[in-house]
């Protein structure tokens, strides 16, 4: 099983969108997959109609009280499954500080889940924490949206430089452009600029779409409700097959 | 949740099966179903069902069931099996072979079973479903169920209904599965695709082995021989069809061994029938054996490809897909050279004349000095002849043998394998498992030292093939010369490992259990025992 966390340290860059779309185009493939929403706020679950409620919240995983395993729900996407996500989960950090080893708590907890799936996607929340840094202790890969802004850019630079402190072994790196507006001026300038700077970013962007936005509204992902030949899907195809030959 | 539950799902959805009684009307169970169980319809659909599986029954063996799906909407691959829906994936078109599965697990798991067999259509089906579905207050499905009425050629429908579980909403399952005994829906003990293969007299079941037949000791010798052959003709005949459509390439290989198996015997046991009207068959079989050839050598060498590119650096490797393409035209052009030859009257003659021959009943009276003997003293002095040989062949191969010797050894022991399958009935299984385990150990050391050889003759061949049709490019040659060194460099270390298989072959227990069960009783030659003991 390969794990793959959708994380940025910023907020609001299509973490979640992606999340959602790349599970969904891997449980397509016939990949067993399955989405742990990490995030309190629980968007990923939001956009799968599944209720935001774990038994036993943070402290029932941690305490081993109940497996991961038990929290899982189907989606209504055939082999696409979803751990929901739970209002304790704003405390997770306190409650991971408690334990033992407390940067390799969520990867002890997804490990029995590698012989019944293919990939395992994580949504995280948006900062830098205990949670973040079990984060990459577990996942094989880390994608990372970027909006070609330079407030975007200055957070990949800190998270660079995070590594850099704190060197992560067999960690891929996979930014790519997210919400790409080619009419402003400054996308198209950033994303000339930056691929030079940072041979690792990917080549598909995904391009800003109003079907993306519709997501929220329709509470699918947007291969469900859109044709395949959208140049949204089209996009979210392309990144994911980039992403499997990365892998 | 175990660590050792690898390979199918143990997770996906439970799917259960219904049956509709009689007695109820469908409006009222639908009636029922939507009212007391809470589900929702969606739109009907019609679907058409194409059940596939390999022609040794590879999916329905693990208890899986397997169904293209096309319906106006899209297509989709349907497996269920262990209760589960294994996997549904939209697909292109109909999957034929391994390589045209996802490389997904499902798709893995799947072309694990396959093997190098391809995926036959066993049945064609017309469905057409109501969808029902249990949601909740988002309008999250917790539950589907499914009417179907599934006919083959518009025969009567078979009428059922599939009810698909969604993990983590138990409750919800465990309401409708309330509702439906309620309505007196009784489950059905398999999947409901097993009544329409006994409908439309589709075998789920692979063939038995060839060989799986009854022979008396006391039998005569004839009626033995004549039983084995038959057997083997039957085999040809069940391959033929697919060998001439080139199914995939296990039926022109399972079609050569019955004919390579038919030649052995007749070669190997004299004295049974008489041999003026032996000498034209064994001409014919030798035809067969011949026209076969080249195509299913261009069989092995496509599916070994793969092998080769690998051991190669991989831009050789990738330079030895030019090397496909020259094999793929020349295959296709010989299969069809094949097909017309099996397809004609020479062999329809061959093969109605030699079911004639088979089925005469035995001479009363016979001047053959084996026909009329009991098969076990036939077989017995023949398989100990031939263990014999095998002995002192292999016992006089030094180092320094001339390859000539080894390919000798190799077919003397062929010839023994194959005497112990034909007649394995007449001894007990576990003493012949084990004999023809050492002698398929010492024949896999053989035989790969002379597929070595061969390979390399034919990979020069092929670059001269190349050369001549213009294919050859400077990168192809390079492969090509690398490959034939390295081929030849594993050709040494095979023939250095001979000894040890030999050895292993001569050990005193098998020599042991040879004499004990071949060994003529009355020892006409009281030599022989010395000269293996
Ligand atoms: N490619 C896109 N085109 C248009 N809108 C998008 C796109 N990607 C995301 N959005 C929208 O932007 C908002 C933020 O996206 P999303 O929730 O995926 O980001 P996030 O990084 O997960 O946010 P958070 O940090 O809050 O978890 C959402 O309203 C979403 O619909
Ligand atoms: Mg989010």
């Amino acid at each position: 099983m390969k794990i793959l966390a959708s994380y940025n340290i910023k907020g609001g860059v299509g973490k979640t969108a992606t999340a959602v779309n790349l599970a969904w185009l891997a449980s397509r493939e016939g990949y067993r997959t399955v989405i742990w929403d990490l995030d309190p706020q629980g968007a990923a679950s939001f956009y799968f109609r599944i209720r935001p409620k774990v038994k036993g919240g943070a402290k029932g995983l941690l305490t081993g009280d109940r497996p991961l395993d038990e929290a899982v729900r189907a989606t209504d996407y055939m082999g696409l499954d979803l751990i929901p996500a739970d209002f304790s989960y704003r405390n997770l950090d306190v409650a991971l500080q408690d334990a033992r080893k407390p940067a390799k708590q969520l990867l002890r907890l997804m490990k029995p889940l590698a012989d019944e799936y293919d990939f395992l996607i994580l949504d995280a929340s948006p900062n830098i924490s205990l949670v973040s840094e079990n984060i990459f202790n577990a996942a094989d890969a880390l994608l990372l949206p970027l909006i070609p802004t330079t407030l975007s850019v200055r957070t990949y630079r800190q998270l660079l430089s995070f590594f850099e402190k704190h060197p992560q072994k067999r960690l891929l790196l996979l930014p790519f452009f997210s919400m790409v507006d080619r009419r402003r001026g400054m996308h198209r300038e950033l994303m000339d600029e930056l691929p030079r700077k940072y041979p690792e970013i990917l080549s598909t962007a995904i391009p800003y779409a109003s079907q993306v936005e519709a997501m929220g509204s329709r509470r699918q992902p947007v291969g469900v409700f859109s044709s395949a030949n959208h140049p949204i899907v089209q996009a979210y195809r392309s990144l994911w097959n980039e992403i499997l030959n990365k892998l | 949740m175990s660590g050792a539950k690898r390979g199918p799902n143990q997770r996906g959805p439970q799917v259960l099966f219904y049956a509709v009684p009689a007695r109820i009307r469908l409006k009222e169970l639908v009636c029922r179903l939507v009212g007391a169980c809470g589900l929702h319809e969606l739109p009907a659909q019609r679907r058409h069902c194409t059940y596939l599986d390999t022609f040794d029954r590879a999916i329905l063996q693990t208890d899986g069931v397997l169904i293209y799906l096309e319906s106006e909407q899209d297509k989709h691959l349907l497996w269920r099996g262990q209760g589960r829906l294994q996997a549904s994936l939209p697909i292109e078109s109909q999957p034929r072979m391994a390589d045209d599965l996802p490389p997904s697990r499902v798709g893995r798991e799947l072309a694990k079973r396959m093997g190098i067999r391809a995926l036959l259509p066993l049945l064609q089906t017309r469905q057409s479903l109501r969808r029902f579905v249990k949601l909740d207050d988002e309008d999250k499905t917790l539950l589907r169920l499914d009417l179907i009425d599934e006919s083959v050629d518009h025969k009567r429908p078979h009428r059922y209904l599939a009810v698909e579980s969604m993990i983590g909403y138990p409750k919800a399952l465990k309401d409708l599965r309330d509702g439906l005994a309620r309505c007196g829906c009784r489950p059905l003990p398999r999947d409901p695709s097993h009544d329409l293969f006994t409908d439309a007299d589709v075998a789920t079941q692979p063939a038995p082995p060839w060989n799986d037949y009854q022979l008396l000791p006391g039998e005569r010798a004839d009626v033995a021989a004549r039983l084995i052959l038959g057997k083997l003709r039957q085999e040809m005949q069940r391959n033929l069809d697919g060998t001439l459509k080139d199914l995939d390439s296990e039926f022109l290989h399972d079609f050569r061994v019955s004919v390579r198996r038919t030649r052995s015997l007749l070669g190997q046991i004299k004295g049974v029938f008489p041999q003026r009207r032996l000498q034209r068959f064994s001409e014919a079989f030798a035809w067969l054996g011949s026209i076969t050839g080249p195509t299913r050598d261009l069989d092995v060498y496509l599916l070994t490809l793969p092998d080769y590119q690998a051991r190669l650096p991989s831009q050789q490797g990738e330079a030895l897909g030019a090397l496909r393409d020259y094999l793929v035209q020349h295959q296709k052009s010989e299969q069809r050279a094949l097909a017309k030859l099996l397809g004609g009257a020479r062999y329809k003659k061959l093969m109605d004349d030699w079911g004639v021959f088979l089925a005469e009943p035995p001479p009363l009276r016979s001047h053959l000095p084996n026909a009329a003997l009991p098969v076990v003293e036939v077989a017995g002095r023949r398989i100990w002849k031939l263990f014999r040989r095998v002995i002192r062949e292999g016992r006089a191969i030094s180092a320094q043998s001339p390859p000539e010797d080894l390919h000798e050894l190799r077919k003397s022991c062929k010839k023994l394998r194959y005497l112990l399958e034909f007649f394995k009935g007449l001894y007990p299984e576990a003493d012949i498992k084990l004999l023809v385990a050492e002698l398929k150990q010492l024949q896999d050391n053989l035989g790969d030292y002379q597929d070595l050889a061969v390979q390399q003759a034919s990979f020069e061949g092929f670059r001269g093939g190349m050369e001549k049709e213009a294919m050859l490019t400077e990168r192809v040659d390079a492969a090509l010369v690398h490959l034939v060194e390295l081929l030849a460099e594993r050709e040494a270390e095979v023939r250095k490992e001979f000894d040890e298989h030999f050895r292993r072959f001569e050990a005193k227990p098998v020599r042991r259990l040879f004499a004990s069960l071949f060994k003529p009783s009355k020892a006409d030659s009281p030599e022989d025992a010395q000269q293996v003991e």
